[in-house]
């Protein structure tokens, strides 16, 4: 594996390996408030957003999974997330006849 | 900066997705046709990193919280196109298996992360690269791109009470105008998560280039250049 390579490798695991920090912030990015939020903050729940059924359920809701904790919720997550991006970005490459020497 | 479902009316997110489907396909085409295996490490670990970054929320006074979106590294690295179709990688993961960010939203969520940040990036950093002090024009391009993506963000939710009340006169999207979303996204951005932005494309770009990844960075930024144009 080139040096390179490694770095950037070592990297992304570390930065995996921080995302806990983000769990610090305890509020919610504004205006991104769920219906008990809107209640609290709005006075009122918006029809639209209080009748929205989602479409497909998410697999991991707000990055956590309710049985091992916070903090391995969100370890875990970003490495699920990390390896989805790179294995779309890879599928893309093998598209490319000229990236599969 | 993700609008989950049920904040946009109809009228706001077909246009949206219809106004984002082709840049969709034609960042694709840009992406597969610049992917090979040199570049595919660098441009796979970027489109990762634009995920875990915006994990990382960030709180500020009056209790709220936001993140960094990496958009602007990419931007700068590998030109607008393939910036803003790597972000809205990472967008679709998050909506679809996270539910961090509307399946609906999707088309106004990509086109403020995704092609606002990346082409407002692309063209600060063209503007000021070799005009001013390099970490300052990788610091102004990741701040001016991600401002704009929260105005674009302010601007879809603020005009949501336009779009219909219910029986009680409540509105049924998003309920603030513009006159409060601007001040509190764009102030936001401007003020907290724009720095944090700045930042992590200061520390990012200067981290690829001191290990060496880009190669004949001059003709790549180049070409980036003129995709930009």
């Amino acid at each position: 594996m080139k040096k390179e390579t490694k770095y950037l490798i070592g990297f992304i695991v570390i930065m995996c390996l921080l995302t806990p920090l983000g769990l610090i912030a305890e509020g919610s990015a504004w205006g991104e408030w769920d219906i008990e939020e809107f209640n609290k903050i709005v006075g009122f729940i918006p029809k639209s957003i209080a009748e929205f059924k989602p479409i497909i359920e998410p697999f991991i809701p707000d990055y956590e999974i309710k049985s091992i904790g916070k903090v391995a919720s969100s370890i875990i997550s970003a490495i699920i997330g990390a390896s989805l991006s790179i294995g779309i970005i890879w599928a893309i490459k093998m598209k490319n006849k000229k990236g599969s020497i | 900066m993700h609008i989950p479902d049920g904040f946009l009316s109809p009228v706001t997110y077909i246009p949206a997705v219809v106004v984002a489907a082709p840049l969709l396909v034609y960042s694709y085409k840009k992406t597969r046709d610049t992917l090979n295996e040199e570049n595919f490490t660098l441009l796979s670990s970027l489109t990762a990193f634009s995920f875990i970054i915006m994990m990382f929320n960030i709180p500020i006074p009056g209790g709220t919280s936001g993140h960094a979106i990496g958009t602007a590294i990419l931007a700068i690295i590998f030109g607008p196109w393939v910036a803003a179709f790597s972000v809205s990688i990472a967008l679709f993961i998050q909506a679809i298996i996270f539910g961090d960010g509307g399946i609906t939203a999707f088309g106004v969520n990509t086109l403020s992360m995704g092609f606002v940040a990346a082409f407002s990036a692309s063209f600060a950093y063209k503007l000021l690269h070799n005009r001013v002090k390099e970490n300052i024009a990788l610091f102004f391009s990741g701040w001016i791109g991600i401002v704009l993506a929260s105005l674009l963000v302010a601007i879809a939710l603020g005009i949501q009470p336009m779009f219909g009340v219910d029986g009680k006169g409540n509105p049924i999207y998003f309920p603030f105008s513009m006159q409060v979303t601007i001040p509190a996204l764009v102030g936001a951005h401007a003020l907290f998560f724009g720095i944090a932005e700045g930042i992590a494309t200061i520390l990012v770009v200067s981290f690829v280039r001191k290990i060496g990844l880009i190669r004949n960075e001059k003709q790549n930024i180049q070409d980036n250049l003129e995709m930009a144009q």
